[in-house]
């Protein structure tokens, strides 16, 4: 079934359909965005407007799953996002839950009903985790990661588990990117981006250590939210590195990421980093953009010319930040060159302090398993493991020292704006190599500094490759605790731009 | 500060160091990240320029001080 399912066609057969607003959900729990739905294929639909159409009962949880589950077997052998993909007869049962509940009243916020993929390194209560590491095969966690836990007392529908990189950072996926087959959606939340980016699921479930949110999110034209470090609670998803991990979605808008955050983000008496914030309320905060200028009030930072951030090498990725910087000034914000203090003398780059503290961690979960059964590690994971290994405790130690030193230099840009913006690297990668070359090269890497920092940090597309037909990105961060504002300045370029609504050809 | 390891000169320290971590052949690598090691000397020559009194302590609270 491809897009001949329209939102029109399914809504005139909804078996809910009747007494729509008697029952609908209460406002405390209803998402704050309303507006026009788009007759689009109701797989291509926003989380917000399919929470929109659930919560009003024109749009049935079940039909969502169904056209879902069509839509999942017809791109699915191409994209290879799911690893595990659910069997139907259990989704549609957790769908046809969703659609009684909203039944009787009982609905449980805006990602009721909503399609969810995990990836593969959320651990799941009964199903197997395996984090495409031989170290797991056949592992089957005996409770729900506390994201996952949260994600069905929301009333999400899990589908089922989706690639990633060996255990967030080795041998890839098999996940191919939507817009090209023949490239890679980057890891590694691979199949979070593959399956949102060719609408298999709304909401692609990914963790950050150095990347691996926005970096797929901006490979395959997605919205990707790194939050603030603590947001959401790490409990139950396999470590890659505890103090630069982050959990986080891949959507296609700011809005939605907004309405997850809200949904699972929190403090967890399991997770000892959570913030001690009882839930979160972004997306009212991201409501509050109204009017032709809905950024004014706000200062936008954006790096002088020779800054680190501006050390991009892609021209396409230049032309079009440009372009966004425009747009966004002409929604009211206040444009302001910003030189950041990425670069600090004496290091040859963030990875000197970045490299260390990843691999003490990496180590100090895996060293144990280095040695009772390595056959089971890839052999770059191994090496990674063994680099670890290989450090001293006080050189651990002295990475976090200098990471310190640091991040409060870094985050000293944001004394003077709110939210900084950036354009990506670079567009995404063909599997076998032979990418045209680069006019210069990168300055570095423009998301790990932000993992490193805890800050947050969103990816949003700002366009297409005129040569190689992939979508552009740029990130906007903002400092510790202000997800809001970024989530702000992010929607309203959204609301006025159609770069996020695009879908792939497949 | 010491020569920086290349490849070569980071896995011979892995074998060096392989009895002492208990590691046999079956767990060395076939490759070090230079950089790690590399990165670790940089931020312990940085450190060694500032005034110890005035050297930071680790960055432990992960979640900034000034939020909840």
């Amino acid at each position: 079934m491809t897009a001949t399912v329209s939102r029109r066609t399914l809504v005139a057969g909804a078996a809910v359909a009747g007494a729509a607003t008697a029952l609908a959900g209460s406002p405390a729990q209803a998402s704050p965005f309303g507006g026009r739905v788009p007759d689009v294929p109701l797989y291509d639909l926003e989380v917000w407007q399919a929470a929109q159409l659930i919560r009003t009962r024109k749009l049935s949880p079940v039909r969502l799953a169904e056209a879902t589950l069509a839509r999942i077997a017809a791109v699915d052998p191409k994209v290879e996002a799911f690893v595990n993909l659910y069997p139907a007869a259990e989704i549609l049962a957790a769908a046809r839950e969703a659609e009684r509940d909203v039944r009787r009243g009982h609905y449980r916020g805006p990602l009721h009903g909503i399609t969810v993929g995990l990836k593969d390194i959320y651990f799941t209560k009964g199903k197997v985790t395996e984090g495409n590491s031989r170290l797991y095969t056949g592992f089957v966690p005996d409770f729900d990661a506390t994201a996952v836990a949260r994600l069905k007392a929301a009333g999400a529908v899990i589908l089922g588990k989706v690639g990633t990189s060996e255990l967030a950072t080795s041998t890839v996926s098999a996940a191919n990117n939507p817009w090209d087959l023949a490239r890679t959606p980057g890891g590694s939340s691979s199949g979070s981006a593959a399956g949102v980016g060719a609408s298999e699921f709304m909401i692609g479930m990914g963790t950050c250590t150095g990347g691996s949110i926005r970096g797929p999110a901006a490979n395959c034209g997605l919205t990707g939210f790194k939050p603030t470090y603590g947001t959401i609670s790490l409990h139950g998803i396999f470590p890659l590195a505890w103090s630069m991990d982050h959990p986080g979605p891949l959507v296609h808008s700011a809005r939605d990421a907004a309405l997850l955050v809200d949904a699972i983000g929190g403090e967890d008496p399991l997770d000892p980093l959570t913030r001690k914030v009882k839930r979160y309320r972004l997306a009212d905060e991201v409501a509050r953009n109204e009017g032709r200028k809905p950024l004014r009030g706000i200062v936008v930072g954006v790096p002088v010319p020779d800054d680190f951030l501006s050390g991009v090498p892609n021209d396409e990725e230049v032309a079009a930040f440009e372009e966004a910087v425009g747009v966004i000034r002409a929604l009211g914000a206040t444009i302001r060159p910003v030189r950041s203090q990425v670069r600090l003398p004496g290091l040859t780059s963030v990875s000197s302090f970045y490299d260390p503290i990843r691999s003490g961690e990496v180590a100090a979960f895996q060293h144990r398993n280095l040695f009772t059964q390595p056959q089971n590690m890839s052999q770059d994971y191994r090496n990674k493991v063994v680099a670890g290994l290989m450090l001293p405790g006080t050189a651990y130690l002295q990475a976090q020292r200098v990471r310190r030193l640091w991040r409060d230099g870094f985050l000293s840009m944001f004394d003077d704006i709110d939210v900084v913006i950036h354009a990506a690297d670079n567009i995404a990668g063909l599997k076998a190599g032979g990418n045209p070359p680069l006019p210069r090269p990168s300055s570095g890497s423009k998301t790990n500094i932000w993992n490193l920092s805890g800050a947050p940090a969103v990816a949003i597309p700002t366009g297409f490759s005129r040569a190689e037909r992939m979508p552009l990105s740029m990130q906007v961060a903002a400092k510790p605790g202000d997800d809001g504002v970024a989530l702000r300045v992010a929607d309203a370029f959204q609301s006025v731009t159609a770069h996020h609504k695009k879908r792939p050809p497949l | 500060m010491p020569p920086p390891y290349t490849d070569e000169t980071a896995l011979e320290l892995a074998r060096q160091l392989a009895p002492l971590l208990g590691l046999s052949d079956i767990h060395l690598p076939t490759a070090i990240a230079a950089d790690v090691l590399n990165g670790a000397a940089e931020c312990d020559a940085l450190l060694a320029g500032i005034p110890q009194e005035r050297t930071p302590a680790p960055l432990t609270q992960l979640v900034p001080e000034w939020l909840p």
